[in-house]
């Protein structure tokens, strides 16, 4: 029986020949990699329209939503802000970098500055892809390489009227391997 | 002239968000002007930037700066900004 030799797709079991590649884009680009810095509300719903496309298998999402609390006290409410033409530059990096590890079709990153209150979105991250595994995966680099390198800062406000520049914990960039390398 | 930009703890220490600085002998000295010249004449302008510089890192023309500071000649029109820890998220 001459039979196609199938090989397991780790990420959703479909048999897929040996040399499938998923539908993606290698370079990043802004017509199909959105980056906002916004003083208004975000919208999960807005980024999600903006990776959807009917070559995607999967939009992954991330939300990103300021703590009430800290040390025990109230958070009144956070301030942020960005070196914006850096912080552009810093993001076509990174995208370039997610495209380098992982089979992408859109992605967006959209991060709120000014006066946001507890409990509030501050971030959104989504990514789409042919296949879950690369959308989840890409996420996750993103927000992590957000939070390491995009030159955005936030001051928290606490109700006994103290307020301090936060600083985010050194991540684990050595997590973020290649699901599948693109070609 | 270098435009200084400071951003986060770095501006509440300046109390300023920028310093525009002639590379003139005062400020980087009579040699070539690099980028560690400048930030010490920062220093001399703002005691609080200098406690902290050594937790920040320096962006020229927005773009991170991972060469040694003293081999990275700075032009006029340039911009440097002193970017603090970041917690972006």
């Amino acid at each position: 029986m001459a039979e196609k030799r199938m090989e397991d797709h780790a990420c959703c079991a479909h048999q897929l020949p040996p040399d499938y590649v998923p539908a993606h884009h290698a370079d990043a680009s802004e017509d199909y990699d959105h980056f906002l810095i916004s003083a208004e509300p975000l919208s999960l719903d807005r980024a999600c329209a903006l990776v959807r496309s009917d070559a995607a298998g999967a939009i992954s999402t991330f939300e990103g939503t300021t703590r009430g609390t800290f040390d025990g006290k109230r958070v009144v409410r956070l301030e942020y802000e960005a070196y914006e033409p850096m912080a552009k530059k810093e993001w076509l990096k990174i995208v370039q970098e997610a495209r380098s590890k992982y089979h992408l079709l859109g992605t967006v990153m959209h991060h709120r500055i000014g006066e946001v209150a507890a409990g509030q979105t501050s971030v959104i991250v989504a990514a789409s892809s042919a296949h879950r595994a690369d959308a989840l995966g890409a996420v996750h680099f993103l927000i992590d390489s957000l939070k390491a390198r995009l030159p955005v800062w936030k001051k928290e406000l606490l109700d006994d009227g103290t307020d301090t520049w936060k600083q985010n914990e050194p991540a684990d960039m050595a997590t973020h391997q290649p699901a599948a390398a693109p070609q | 002239m270098v435009k200084v930009l400071y951003f986060a703890a770095a501006r509440d220490y300046a109390g300023k968000e920028f310093d525009e600085v002639k590379l003139d002998k005062a400020a980087v000295g009579d040699k070539e002007p690099v980028l560690s010249s400048l930030l010490s004449h920062v220093e001399k302008l703002h005691a609080g930037v200098a406690r902290i510089l050594p937790t920040s890192l320096i962006a020229v023309n927005g773009e991170y700066c991972l060469d040694e500071h003293s081999a990275v000649v700075l032009r006029d029109s340039d911009e440097v900004a002193i970017i603090p820890p970041v917690s972006g998220g």
